[in-house]
């Protein structure tokens, strides 16, 4: 086992849902998301990412779909598909970052959702840990898990 | 079976190379392709947005495919050639993945016909000279089992930047092809064709 904790970063997932009453029309909803996604980005180098991995989320309103991700400090978001006119949504956001740890993080998106969507319903994805002690995966998930050999890759 | 192993750093962009490599696939060379996502967690979004698009993944999750996951890929592997025989299986690794690990695994495991394995490294053009600065390491092992390196986000660089990069790249000792492309839009992505015979 070679832990190397200096390239290990620390995952945080969450599924969103709310409601735009009035409905958002036009660019309006993607700005929306497009704002909380910079937000979360920003908000993770505010408790102390030193490097983003990435921070994705995706969006479903009736037909419409938005991919979007950010992977630099400044916030910037690239997007990916449409929204026309939303009311009810759903959001599905995964933010990899190094330096925080996920408490950290979590605070810090509710801050974010408080701010940008408020009134959305939040569930924090807080993923089941390998009771392995000896365990070389740092993303290792499964309870279950049964040692097969060692890793010597860079990351573990 | 061509494996192609579509590694990279977090964020560099493997899933848009992805999308676009699949549609210029298909519609060029008709082949059909399954991808194999491994991403961190329980909740992947990068198997969502393929599906979206009308894709056909197989998600790996809980743990690294270098790692823990590695007899899973093999066993994933073996299934998707058993019962879809596909012409092509790009396998996306997470961002910490070390790529080496992942093909010595399928180079010598019995029970999976690989004719052809290819590895394409994606860079981010836009975050280059700070991921060499922290992540010189990682960036060095994908870049030594490269068979070509695919520089993402050119948009977001000059001309003089983009020539420094691929010095840099050079500079590791790679020599094979570097292309710059800008995944999102399509551009230049047809140069990856050249892998596919």
């Amino acid at each position: 086992m070679t832990q190397d904790q200096e390239f290990i970063p620390t995952p945080l997932a969450a599924d969103l849902n709310g409601t735009f009453s009035p409905a958002l029309v036009g660019n309006e909803a993607l700005q929306r998301f497009s704002d909380f996604l910079k937000a979360l980005t920003i908000g993770a180098v505010d408790v102390g990412a030193w490097s983003i991995g990435h921070v994705k989320a995706v969006v479903e309103a009736g037909d419409g779909f938005l991919s979007m991700s950010s992977t630099t400090e400044d916030g910037k978001v690239r997007t990916k598909g449409e929204l026309p006119s939303v009311d009810e949504w759903t959001m599905t956001v995964n933010v990899i970052v190094f330096g925080p740890d996920a408490d950290k993080l979590e605070s810090m998106l509710m801050d974010k959702v408080d701010a940008v969507l408020p009134g959305s319903k939040v569930n924090v994805y807080h993923a089941e840990g390998c009771e392995d002690p000896e365990c070389f995966d740092p993303f290792c998930r499964r309870p279950d898990h049964v040692h097969e050999d060692d890793c010597d890759c860079d990351s573990c | 079976m061509h494996f192609v192993l579509v590694s990279g750093l977090l964020g560099v962009g493997k899933t848009t190379v992805i999308m676009n490599m699949m549609e210029a696939l298909y519609e060029s060379k008709g082949h059909r392709i399954m991808v194999i996502e491994n991403d961190f967690g329980n909740k992947g979004i990068d198997g969502e947005v393929m599906r979206k698009y009308g894709m056909d993944v197989q998600e790996l999750k809980g743990g690294c495919i270098c790692c823990t996951l590695k007899t899973g890929l093999i066993d994933t592997v073996r299934v998707v050639q058993a019962n879809m025989d596909p012409d092509i299986i790009i396998v996306e690794p997470t961002g910490i993945a070390d790529p080496e690990i992942i093909i010595n695994a399928m180079q010598d495991c019995s029970g999976i016909e690989i004719d052809r394995l290819s590895t394409i490294i994606v860079v981010d053009a836009e975050r280059f000279a700070k991921i060499w600065k922290m992540f010189e390491r990682p960036l060095r092992n994908q870049l030594k089992v490269a068979d070509m390196v695919l520089v993402n986000k050119i948009d977001t660089v000059s001309e003089a930047d983009l020539d420094d990069i691929k010095e840099r790249i050079r500079a590791f000792g790679f020599d094979g092809p570097v292309e710059a492309v800008q995944a999102d839009q399509g551009i230049n992505m047809d140069r990856l064709l050249e892998l596919f015979p």
